[in-house]
Formats: C-alpha cells, sequence, structure tokens
C-alpha cells in the first residue's frame, strides 16, 4: 500500500488533485481511498489531503502519519515545520515552486520532484491551478500510475477546451519535472 | 485513572474574545495581496470604503493594506477608480 | 436472478448517498445543505437539473421544514428522502419525533457531526446519540459502498408494510462524507427490482381525499399506550426484517453485510471489540495484525443501532473473556459511551465479564491504530483478570 499525503490551500485544488489521482488509479484497477481533512471551508485554509492506493480494497480510515510520498501544492507550505512529519524513509516530494533547491531538507527524504506548476497552469489554463500539472509530475516521479491514466481522470471533471489545457498540464508536468535524489 | 492534566484552562466553550476575537490572525490567509501604484492613487478612499475588514490605511496622499489583516480578496483593485492597485501574489513576496 | 454488476466510480460517501436516494426513485426530496453534508444536497440537484432525478425537489429554508415536508410526503403515499447532520437534525427535532409517532416511513442521510453546545464543525456521532430515543430505525455503516447500498435497504425497511417506520442512515462526517472510494452503482432497473417486492404487499395506510384520515392525532391513556407498544413492537420486528432484507440484497447484488451485526474473526475469539461507523474499517487491520501477532481478538461492527440487536449480540458475545467499545460519544449522567452503556444492559445475560468503555475520535480526533491497539491491549490484560479501568477516555490519557 502507497500512502500519499497533499498539502495545499483551500481554492488551489488539492481535494480535487487527491480525487482525480483516486479515479487515475481505479482506472488502473488499483483500490484507492481518498479524503480531505479541513475545518472551515475557505479560500486561503490549509487543506491537507490523505490518499491510500493498494492491490486490495483499503480498510483503513484514518489520516496518514507515515507517507511513502508528500505532494505540496502551494510553494510556501514548504517551509511548514510538520511537512514532513512521519515520512517513509525513501519518502518522495512533489513540490509546485519556481526555485529547485539543493539541500536535503529531511534526512527521509530520497527523492524530490520539482516543477513550477502554477506558471505551466497559468501559461496553459490562464488561472493558478496548479493541481493537474503536479498529477503530470507525480505519475512521472513515482510511477506509482501512467499518464494516460491522469489524464483520462481528468477527463472526469473537464471538457472541450478546459479538458485540452488540462491535459497540457498534465502532459508538461510529466515531462518538465525536476528530479533530485539523496543518498 | 481519571484525566488530572488539561491543555485549556476553561471549564466549557468559553474563549477570551480580547485575546482571541479582534487579533486574528486573518493576513496569514492571504494568497495574493494588493500593492498600491502610489503615482496613480488619487487619495479618492474608495478602496477603504470597499474593504470589509476596512484594513485600508490613510497614509500621507494615498492607501496602502494593513497586511496583518489584509485577506486578499481583490476588491480593493477592482473597485479602484485609476487601477492604481494591483493583485500580485503573495510568493512573489516571500524570502 | 442476478443484478448486474454496475458502474465503478470513483465518488464520495455524500455521493454516494444522492446516488442511493436516486436509484430509488423518491417521490419528494427537500433538504437543507449543511456540513458536511453538503454535497448529498447538491448531487441530487445536479440529478434533478440533468433529468435523472424525477422528483419534487421542494427547496426548504430550514430543516424542521424539511422533515415535516417529507415525513407528510410519506403520509400522502410517496417515497421520500432528506439528509442532515448534527445543528441540522436538532434543528428538525420535533418533526423528527413526529415522523415516528405518524410512522411516516422517511429515509433520512444523518452524516455524524458534532452536536451543538461546543461549536464543532467535525465528526462525532453525538447526532445520532441525541435522537436515540426518537423512535427512528438507525443503522451505521462504515464506506461509501455500504452507504448507497444501505440507502436502498433502507427504502425497502422503511416501507415494508410489517414496519412502516422512518430509517435513519448514519456515517461519519469528514471520514465517510469526503472519502472517495470506488463505489459499484447499480442499475436503477436492478433496484427497481428489487424494490419490487413492495408493491405486492398491502396498501399502508395514507392519506386520501376519499377515504380521509387524520394523521397524527391525539392520544390518551390506554389507546395512547397501545400506539406506543405498536410502536416498539414495530422496532422490535425490524431486527429481523433487517437481517431478511440484507441476505435479499446480497443474494440479488452480490454484496451483503450481515444485517444488524457483523462478526469479524468472532468465533475462536477470547476478546471481543464492538464499535460502528469509519472507526471498523481501521479496527479490521488492527485485528489483524494482532491476530498475526497470536493474540485470540474479534471484532463486533454494529449496523443496526436502534432497535438496539441485543439477541446477536448476547450470541456472539456470551462465552468471550472480555469486551471493548469505543465510543465516537458520550453519555452524559452515566459519564462513559453510550453504545457501551447499552451493551452493558446485556451484562444478566451475557455473562459478568469485564466490559470496558472507550471514548475517542470527538470533534475530528483521528482514531488511530495504535488508540485502537491501547484499547484491545486493555481489554486484554482484563480478560486475565488484571484490574483495569471501566471508562478510558484514550486521547486524553494518551496526553498524560
Amino acid at each position: 500500500m502507497k500512502e500519499i499525503r497533499f498539502h495545499g490551500r483551500g481554492g488551489q485544488g488539492a481535494v480535487l488533485a487527491a480525487r482525480m489521482l483516486a479515479i487515475a488509479c481505479v482506472r488502473e484497477g488499483k483500490c484507492v481511498a481518498s479524503f480531505p481533512m479541513y475545518g472551515f471551508e475557505r479560500r486561503g485554509a490549509p487543506v491537507v489531503a490523505f490518499t491510500r492506493l493498494d492491490d486490495k480494497p483499503i480498510m483503513e480510515k484514518t489520516q496518514i502519519y507515515n507517507p511513502d510520498c508528500l505532494v505540496v501544492i502551494d510553494p510556501d507550505l514548504i517551509k511548514l515545520p510538520t511537512l514532513f512529519s512521519g515520512l517513509k524513509p525513501d519518502g518522495i516530494l512533489i513540490l509546485n515552486s519556481p526555485r529547485v533547491f539543493e539541500k536535503q531538507p529531511n534526512e527521509n527524504l530520497k527523492l524530490a520532484g520539482i516543477i513550477n506548476a502554477t506558471h505551466i497552469a497559468v501559461e496553459e489554463v490562464g488561472r493558478d491551478v496548479p493541481n493537474t500539472c503536479l498529477l503530470g509530475a507525480f505519475a512521472a516521479v513515482t510511477g506509482w500510475v501512467g499518464l494516460q491514466s491522469v489524464i483520462s481522470s481528468v477527463g472526469e471533471y473537464f471538457s472541450g477546451e478546459v479538458l485540452r489545457k488540462n491535459a497540457r498540464c498534465v502532459e508538461r508536468g510529466y515531462n518538465e519535472v525536476k528530479g533530485i535524489k539523496w543518498q | 485513572m481519571a484525566v488530572k492534566k488539561f491543555s485549556s484552562k476553561y471549564e466549557a466553550a468559553w474563549s477570551d474574545a480580547d485575546a482571541l476575537l479582534l487579533c486574528l490572525d486573518t493576513g496569514s490567509w492571504r494568497t495574493k495581496r494588493p500593492v498600491v501604484n502610489k503615482e496613480k492613487c488619487s487619495y479618492c478612499g474608495l478602496c477603504s470604503i470597499y474593504c470589509p475588514p476596512q484594513c485600508m490605511v490613510t497614509k500621507k496622499d494615498y492607501f496602502d493594506p494593513n497586511l496583518e489583516f489584509c485577506k486578499g480578496c481583490g476588491i480593493c483593485a477592482r473597485e479602484c477608480p485609476r487601477s492604481a492597485i494591483i493583485m500580485m501574489p503573495e510568493g512573489d513576496f516571500t524570502p | 436472478m442476478k443484478a448486474k454488476e454496475g458502474e465503478l466510480k470513483v465518488i464520495t460517501g455524500n455521493s454516494a448517498a444522492a446516488y442511493g436516494a436516486m436509484l430509488c426513485r423518491p417521490d419528494v426530496v427537500a433538504s437543507y445543505p449543511i456540513t458536511p453534508q453538503t454535497e448529498v444536497v447538491e448531487q441530487l440537484s445536479r440529478f434533478h437539473a440533468d433529468g435523472i432525478l424525477d422528483a419534487e425537489m421542494v427547496e426548504v429554508e430550514g430543516e424542521n421544514s424539511a422533515m415535516n415536508i417529507v415525513a407528510a410526503a410519506t403520509l400522502a403515499g410517496g417515497r421520500a428522502f432528506t439528509a442532515t447532520s448534527s445543528w441540522g437534525l436538532v434543528y428538525m427535532y420535533d418533526a423528527v419525533l413526529q415522523a415516528a409517532g405518524f410512522r411516516a416511513p422517511v429515509v433520512m442521510a444523518n452524516v455524524n457531526r458534532e452536536t451543538p453546545g461546543i461549536l464543532a464543525v467535525s465528526s462525532g456521532q453525538q447526532d445520532m446519540i441525541s435522537t436515540r430515543d426518537a423512535g427512528w430505525i438507525q443503522l451505521i455503516v462504515e464506506n461509501s459502498q455500504e452507504i448507497l447500498d444501505t440507502i436502498i435497504m433502507a427504502f425497502r425497511l422503511a416501507e415494508d408494510y410489517d414496519i412502516q417506520l422512518p430509517v435513519m442512515v448514519n456515517y461519519d462526517g469528514f471520514y465517510l462524507s469526503y472519502l472517495a472510494e470506488g463505489v459499484r452503482i447499480p442499475t436503477r432497473e436492478d433496484v427497481d427490482k428489487y424494490l419490487a417486492i413492495l408493491k405486492t404487499q398491502p396498501q399502508r395506510t395514507i392519506l386520501n381525499p376519499q377515504k380521509p384520515i387524520g394523521a397524527g392525532s391525539h392520544g390518551i391513556l390506554t389507546e395512547f399506550m397501545e400506539l406506543r407498544y405498536k410502536h416498539c413492537a414495530a422496532l422490535e420486528r425490524a431486527k429481523k426484517k433487517l437481517d431478511e432484507i440484507d441476505c435479499e440484497f446480497g443474494e440479488f447484488f452480490g454484496r451483503s453485510y450481515g444485517g444488524q451485526i457483523e462478526e469479524y474473526r468472532t468465533e475462536d475469539a477470547d476478546i471481543i471489540i464492538l464499535t460502528s461507523g469509519s472507526t471498523v474499517g481501521t479496527t479490521r487491520t488492527v485485528v489483524d495484525a494482532k491476530r498475526t501477532a497470536g493474540l485470540k481478538v474479534g471484532l463486533i461492527k454494529l449496523r443496526m443501532f436502534r432497535p438496539f440487536p441485543r439477541e446477536k449480540l448476547i450470541q456472539t458475545i456470551t462465552g468471550k473473556k472480555a469486551v471493548g467499545v469505543i465510543d465516537r460519544s458520550v453519555c452524559f449522567g452515566w459519564n462513559c459511551g453510550p453504545i457501551y452503556m447499552e451493551l452493558r444492559a446485556l451484562s444478566p445475560e451475557i455473562g459478568r465479564i469485564p466490559i470496558m468503555s472507550f471514548i475517542d475520535g470527538l470533534a475530528n480526533i483521528d482514531i488511530t491504530t495504535p488508540h485502537i491497539e491501547r484499547a484491545i491491549n486493555d481489554v486484554h490484560k482484563a480478560s486475565k483478570g488484571e484490574p483495569y479501568q471501566e471508562v478510558t477516555w484514550i486521547p486524553l490519557e494518551e496526553y498524560l
């Protein structure tokens, strides 16, 4: 089983990203359970989404304390002191950021995929909705889900021009993500 | 082994209105912030009138947002008749 | 004859509730939004706007009106659905009591959230507990698939001629309401077939201009007591009826849930954990791990809360050495968990074994694997005759 924790802010599409990933995984025949945690529903509030994927049905209904992968949608959240809490050894980070960093931020983090998803989203879609681009980056870096599955899952929520633009975001995230490895 | 140690001091669902009600750190909610072009600003005060938390502050001849409370809603930028206010991503300002 | 497998969609618990209701072709839907239920109302409205749901969608200004409307709609012979949570459930309290007293077969999804008293927009079963004496049938479910399936079974149960009682389907806010999982959506034709048996039953008493009746009439003295007696008797009948309905559902759709309770690895167990809702899912994994480590622990999933499945619980627990009950609520006045308190009432039949109360998961506190392990360890110690603490507020003790 893989446990993925999404960190974002209300309005950035963190919950939608977790949902789309769930659909992509189910399309590949996997079992998925994904839910968000937030208090008052407002733009800008911190949002965490917990996604589990496995080959067999998922029973756990708790938050994720030992993620295999972190997906961080808001660049500022990299500074959150609790961000890396419980990260498993050989942990993976997918980060939306305009800046690449060299220094390993946490000893359990072995692989990071960094992509300026905000910039790509603004270029392709015209709005700061980095979630679809990050899913493309996720697929490329982890290899836990295929690119086509992610694009098809985006098709569940968008159609026409908007779908085409978001599909472009996914592809660009997949192709342009910068991977950094540490020992 | 009854519970003896508590993290909150209140007996019931009470809170300190002085400390929490008036000083809620709404500035941290912001994802965009208003940037005022001082030259373009005509000091009309419309932004201040429309600002929901009333945080447009008068400076000598222009208005500026109080960033402790500004939530980045963008109403000031929308209402400014001189288009003197632009909403910029908060990420551009953090080091 | 078997139902088709149904389309697999990734949907949230709330969406599953809306699908379940839509598939049963309700005549009237009246519902007011409240976190964490809002998506149910939104999804039903979407179905209606897309022409998928052909129902009278009554826009209400509050939950009290919503319950009055759906209760009246069922008394007029229609099928009606509503959904609410905590504050909404409390706002409709008098109408909830009326619906049960009128024997109005309403189906309501209640998305569990903490009740007023401390402002909380978070998960907790206190809202269900606060209406346990309303005279409704109350069911509790564990995952999104079960939400959808149980809403279908709820209509089958509520409208059954032998029952005619409103049914509340409870599921945890946040943990299940927003949980996106793969869910098999039955076809509407198959749900029609499953519910078709209701049409073969005698016509229940309904409002009819040709044959006027009063519904919600005055009662006094012996007649009042007789009506209460009949109401209680109907609730008793609901136990066996749910087991039968669940069996039929399993035979037709290929999924069954055990009826009043589900027993998980209880047969040769020494100790038992009894719990309900989303907690059951996590508890299954802990039970499996403990079993692998050699501890003979079993889990009882409480699916039917009202009527309380006394016979089933007595049967499963008799002979075990100790029981722990994990409650996601409190019983004011008894200083323990409410489901624990109700299980304790079965002591004369179960025998004098340690029965322990664990209170956890209030207001979005996560009932984590370590919490459940702690509960199982404590029950295990008690089963060996060691002194034990009757009531444990797990998160507060962890704090110590």
